[in-house]
């Protein structure tokens, strides 16, 4: 067991470099130059080197990428080339938001995807069972911006009873949490929520034809508890796999469902970072997403 | 010899499962979707469209009318005009992405999974490409140069190779050890000959799966990229800028978010149905291996 996990864990610094350098050279390579972006409009060529070299951009590529790896192993991941903050430190300010988002879309989605699942695998063929089929084509093809307005327009400006934007704190008292996190909860856990619906029955349904089944029928178990204790039991490896796959869907859809939203989260923070070109945030919020 | 035998039994598979194809529900209903939607695409400028770049300062914003059916923007540039002509951007760079991130995938892939001393190193490349969120692969590599069709094909082309990559090599993995393979081999057939020849057709069908899937998904990151200012420069008619654009006067005006919204989501409903349809016909078993 420990040289498995060892042998796991080994087998993942080749894919950690691999990221790491495809980051670091997607973001040095690009032709905006932060040092002139910073200098402003009126500097003269000795400030934007001075402005370089203290970024440590005049270096060569090589001793960038060594510079950089080797701050990163000690957890540092520079700091924001526009706000002089430490991007850790940036990164910690907007978890909160990201992270309760992640949270609340994991909880919904398994809770409502692993019983429908279920349920539609024991009983293939029936209504719920296609109905189940038809929705989850529909959430794989509807964008979560288009999903994330269609229930703003529902819920918000319609029936007026949840907020239109923006996210409160848990700290602020449950019920205002609450209320800002579920539209952005529902429309970023219907693609996930799909998703696991659709393996739990297909490897429900497996299930349902083995031999063991027919034994625990024989010998006279409930239909729910063959369902519940037996298939789902034995279907389970699938399922927790394609919720681990899952995640990476989910942080797609995290950086745009909180532009939608307006709400301050790690998404937000890599698309303004992008928009200013403000490296060490770029590498700093992909590597975490990889990592995750 | 044998060279002769592979060609001729790859369209006789393809017949076989033609009536198969046809009448299956989704392929019916996804391909009659995305045959309307190319049409559109295609016969924009005779659907009542006027030029959808044309800017009217008078025209601003403006509830849905005859002249305008679903109203005008913020330019008083007619929204129908632009969801109409939305769906060229969409089609070209779905079908681009697709055939660029097969076409670099087959050939990655057939080298990667025949010759193991190459595969070790690529199948890690793949891994920490795949290891990235491609959306904000996607969103990183777009934002490296000014905004436009070629980029935004290049990024999202880049993070869908790894899939295609795998795809192949598992494929090619099992195939090499058939023993129609060693029998090319052993009649002395050249390796590139064995590659194009006889392992090549036996991916068709897995790719022409995956390979509407990749359509799909490039159609959806685009509108997502341009959602949030990154993708085609704003001046092209894209469903992603128009919901973008449309996203700021949202409690005014829903239909400026929901016309373009309903057009990409039904283009990649259809192209979903039609690929889980191709899958079901074409191979059960390919649903494993992705």
């Amino acid at each position: 067991m420990l040289s498995f996990v060892a042998r796991r864990v080994l087998g993942l610094v080749p894919v950690i470099l691999v990221v790491s350098i495809v980051v670091f050279l997607l973001l040095r390579l690009s032709p905006g130059d932060p040092a002139i972006v910073i200098a402003g409009d009126n500097a003269d060529a000795a400030t934007i080197e001075r402005i370089r070299s203290s970024l440590g951009l005049d270096q060569p590529l090589v001793t960038q990428f060594f510079i950089w790896a080797g701050s990163l192993l000690q957890g540092d991941l520079g700091i924001s080339i526009f706000s002089n903050i430490p991007v850790a430190d940036l990164i910690l300010q907007r978890l909160e938001p990201t992270a309760s988002l992640a949270v609340t879309t994991l909880v919904f989605a398994i809770l409502i995807a692993v019983p429908l699942g279920t349920i539609a695998g024991a009983t293939a063929g029936s209504w719920l069972d296609r109905g189940l089929m038809l929705v989850s084509v529909l959430g794989f093809s509807v964008p979560v911006f288009v999903l994330g307005y269609c229930l703003i327009y529902v819920f918000s400006l319609q029936l007026r009873i949840l907020p239109v934007q923006g996210f409160a704190s848990i700290s602020d008292g449950i019920g205002p949490f609450l209320s800002s996190i579920a539209l952005p909860t529902v429309t970023l856990g219907l693609a996930y929520l799909v998703l696991i619906a659709r393996i739990t029955r297909a490897s429900v349904l497996e299930m349902m034809g083995e031999d063991f089944i027919r034994t625990a029928r024989a010998k006279g178990v409930k239909e729910r508890l063959v369902v519940t204790r037996h298939a789902l039991r034995n279907a389970a490896i699938p399922i927790l796999t394609v919720i681990g796959i899952g995640v990476a869907l989910l942080i797609s859809g995290v950086v745009v469902i909180e532009t939608v939203f307006n709400i301050p989260g790690v998404g937000r923070l890599v698309v303004d970072a992008i928009l200013k070109r403000d490296y060490p945030v770029i590498q700093g919020v992909i590597l975490m997403f990889s990592g995750v | 010899m044998n060279s002769l035998a592979s060609p001729s039994a790859a369209p006789a598979r393809a017949k076989r499962h033609l009536p198969a194809f046809l009448s299956h529900p989704s392929v019916v209903v996804g391909g009659f979707l995305v045959l309307a939607i190319v049409l559109m695409a295609m016969a924009a400028p005779l659907l009542g469209t006027v030029d959808p770049t044309r800017i009217d300062p008078g025209m601003r914003l403006k509830p849905p009318s005859e002249l305008a059916w679903f109203g005008t923007d913020l330019f008083g540039r007619d929204v129908y005009s632009r969801a109409v002509y939305g769906a060229r951007s969409s089609i070209l760079i779905g079908l681009c992405v697709a055939t660029a991130a097969l076409l670099i995938g087959v050939t990655v892939g057939l080298v990667t999974g025949y010759f193991r001393w190459v595969d070790a190193i690529v199948m890690r490349v793949m891994d920490g490409l795949m290891a990235i969120p491609t959306f904000l692969l996607a969103i990183a590599l777009v934002s490296l140069t000014r905004a436009s069709i070629g980029t935004v094909v290049v990024a999202l082309t880049i993070p869908e190779i790894p899939r295609v990559v795998r795809l192949v090599r598992s494929v090619v993995l099992t195939v090499r050890e058939e023993p129609f393979v060693e029998a090319a081999i052993s009649v002395g057939t050249s390796t590139p000959k064995i590659l194009v020849r006889h392992i090549l057709p036996t991916t068709y069908a897995p790719l022409m799966v995956l390979g509407t899937y990749i359509c799909a998904s490039a159609i959806l990151i685009e509108a997502g990229l341009s959602f949030l200012g990154t993708g085609l420069p704003p001046e092209i008619p894209s469903w992603g800028n128009m919901i973008s654009e449309g996203r700021t006067f949202f409690q005014v005006a829903p239909r400026l978010v929901f016309l373009p919204s309903l057009f990409l989501a039904l283009t990649v409903l259809g192209i979903n149905l039609l690929g889980d349809g191709l899958r079901d016909t074409l191979d059960p078993r390919i649903a494993k291996r992705m």
